[in-house]
């Protein structure tokens, strides 16, 4: 637990002067926000995510990563400081401009009622078809896209409460990719997915972000794969950013040391050369 | 708490909307015209034609039947009915639980005090004064609900069905009070509260039912919405709702149809709980097809149980409410158990 906030001395990362210059898609001025009062989940964090950019974070269980993406989604509004989208202020978006600009995988959703994989999937494309009672042709024809790009359209007419964690995942997945935003947050995209789908996943979102230079804001546990496909990487520790730049500044034995209490042996993957993370027994 | 769809289904398009709602009213009919032939007197459904249609050949004393008696009575049916079915879907969908209903919920309750109230202090207990405080009794029993079962931004669902049955209680206590200290002739007014149709009148008939139909078309127009809060109001959020305002506008609306439907039937329990559960079964969890569906089907089914309250003890009448309740009851104990 956070006794007090934390302050690391310093925040490293030569590379946030080095992107200084690019467009930001979000940039978050000091923001913070506490849950209950005078225990702060999100202390003092300053951050700048560059448009196309694929971003990490990482950090130990309750360090505040879950709150931060609800925060630039405007799920929750933060006490102090601002978030800008686009270089305007968050808040002055409308909701359904937001969502069609911001998509959102949600870390554990516990449906309800039993809407089907292309029901669920279609539901993407409310941000661009208010006002009118039902989806067009175009709208089926991306939602059927993105799922066959997320290996659910097999699905399509099973109900969303019979499928297993994984498939389900990867229906919100493609539902967040129907929306067609600018900017996708993942909330722990790969907690249940076996080995096979948390390449697939992180592939597709690669190649999303390369190719049509979607910006992927994605919080993970596991290092490796973030070390593999992403731009950058940002450690929150106890609700402030411990570190933020490339994997290979950032995942350091003295960084992973400082942010999870543990000692890891570090060496580089043999085909991309990104840091690869082993746990010490 | 999880519903299996019957059969798989491909998404929604015009054109099945369309189909579903023309078979539902083409049903609804057809219960129209049971209601009004059925009953202590058989009326031959050539009679039944003749009577609206203000037919001579027909003998007088059937025409009263058919127009005077029982017309009020189906349409009385027709919109408690469809009311409590649309209320009960609303609330199901915005507090994701297929067990929420406006009596479960004691919001019918709620409405019945109001209504009683105004009654007591002898508003003119006019067909204005008691549709509107039985609103102000549901909403404000919708409100205390939410109220106690939220608890941490969290809506707890056992929390929020003891609150509702709770506080149904109560306000029945109160009911049962009000009516214990009544005059005899207040006493015979209050009788129809007890959830019956028999006191159907033309002229509320002609103010609950333009005013139900309105606020369903509104509600009809955000089914959308309906189906992404159904699924979380974060969820709903991120894909571009404006929540808090749907759910103010959604709690309103339904405990506006709740104490209209309240104001001219009394508490009649479960359609809320058993109608959308049909539809669900029938036509998927789409609440473009379910508010429509809900709407007819409700409907069609309270002029079935109204007439199985005329007939079951023939020429005595039970209260439709016990109708609901012996097929609404067991419905609700099976759905808990398969939650």
């Amino acid at each position: 637990m956070c006794a007090s906030p934390y302050r690391p001395d310093r925040v490293s990362g030569f590379r946030a002067q080095f992107f200084g210059s690019m467009m930001s898609a979000l940039a978050v001025h000091t923001i913070s926000f506490s849950y209950t009062q005078n225990v702060p989940t999100v202390h003092d964090v300053s951050l700048e995510v560059h448009t196309g950019e694929f971003l990490t974070l990482v950090g130990p269980n309750g360090s505040g990563k879950t709150t931060m993406l609800r925060l630039l989604d405007r799920i929750l509004l933060p006490d102090r400081g601002r978030i800008l989208l686009n270089g305007k202020d968050l808040g002055s978006y409308s909701r359904a401009e937001l969502a069609r600009k911001i998509a959102f995988v949600p870390q554990e959703p516990t449906p309800q009622f039993p809407y089907t994989v292309a029901e669920v999937v279609l539901m993407g494309r409310s941000p661009h078809t208010r006002g009118s009672l039902f989806e067009n042709a175009h709208d089926r024809e991306i939602a059927l896209s993105m799922m066959q790009l997320t290996d659910t359209g097999h699905l399509a007419e099973k109900p969303i409460t019979a499928l297993s964690g994984g498939e389900r995942q990867r229906v919100y997945i493609a539902r967040a990719l129907a929306q067609q935003p600018e900017i996708i947050l993942l909330d722990e995209p790969n907690a249940h997915l076996d080995i096979a789908h948390q390449v697939d996943v992180f592939r597709i979102l690669k190649r999303l972000n390369t190719k049509s230079g979607l910006t992927v804001i994605s919080v993970s546990h596991d290092l490796n794969l973030a070390a593999s496909y992403s731009d950058r990487i940002a450690i929150l520790v106890c609700g402030s950013l411990l570190a933020i730049g490339t994997p290979k500044e950032v995942l350091t034995q003295f960084r992973i040391r400082e942010a999870f209490q543990t000692d890891v042996l570090i060496d580089h993957h043999p085909m991309n050369h990104a840091p690869r993370i082993t746990l010490v027994p | 708490m999880t519903f299996r769809a019957r059969h798989q289904r491909t998404p929604l398009t015009a054109g099945r909307l369309a189909g579903i709602v023309v078979l539902l009213s083409a049903v609804l009919t057809i219960f129209v015209v049971i209601g009004l032939s059925f009953g202590s007197v058989g009326v031959p459904l050539s009679h039944v034609f003749g009577a609206l249609t203000g037919s001579d050949a027909v003998p007088a004393p059937e025409r009263t039947i058919v127009v005077g008696l029982r017309l009020p009575r189906v349409l009385l049916a027709m919109i408690v009915g469809a009311g409590l079915s649309v209320a009960g879907l609303v609330f199901q969908a915005l507090l994701r639980n297929p067990l929420a209903e406006p009596y479960i919920l004691g919001i019918s309750s709620g409405g019945t005090v109001g209504a009683l109230v105004a009654l007591s202090l002898s508003l003119g207990a006019s067909v204005i004064t008691t549709p509107v405080a039985s609103f102000v009794g549901s909403a404000a029993v919708m409100l205390l609900v939410y109220l106690l079962a939220h608890r941490r931004g969290q809506l707890d669902t056992y929390t929020l069905l003891l609150s509702g049955v709770m506080i149904g209680a109560f306000f029945n206590a109160a009911v049962l009070l009000i009516i214990a200290v009544s005059n005899q002739e207040m006493r015979n007014a209050f009788l129809w509260l007890m959830g019956n149709l028999s006191n159907a009148r033309m002229e509320s008939i002609a103010i609950v039912g333009p005013a139900l139909l309105a606020t369903s078309i509104f509600l009809l127009l955000n089914a959308k919405a309906y189906n992404l809060i159904a699924t979380g109001e974060e969820s709903a959020m991120q894909l571009g709702i404006n929540v808090p305002s749907l759910k103010r506008f959604s709690y309103l609306a339904g405990s506006l149809i709740t104490g209209l439907a309240v104001s001219v039937s009394g508490v009649v329990g479960f359609v809320g709980l058993i109608i959308p559960h049909v539809c669900r079964m029938l036509f998927g969890p789409d609440h473009r097809v379910l508010l429509p569906a809900s709407l007819l089907v409700g409907a069609s089914f309270m002029i079935l149980a109204d007439l199985l309250a005329r007939v079951v003890l023939s020429p005595a009448e039970i209260p439709v409410g016990a109708v609901t309740a012996a097929i609404g009851a067991p419905l609700f104990v099976y759905l808990l158990k398969r939650s």
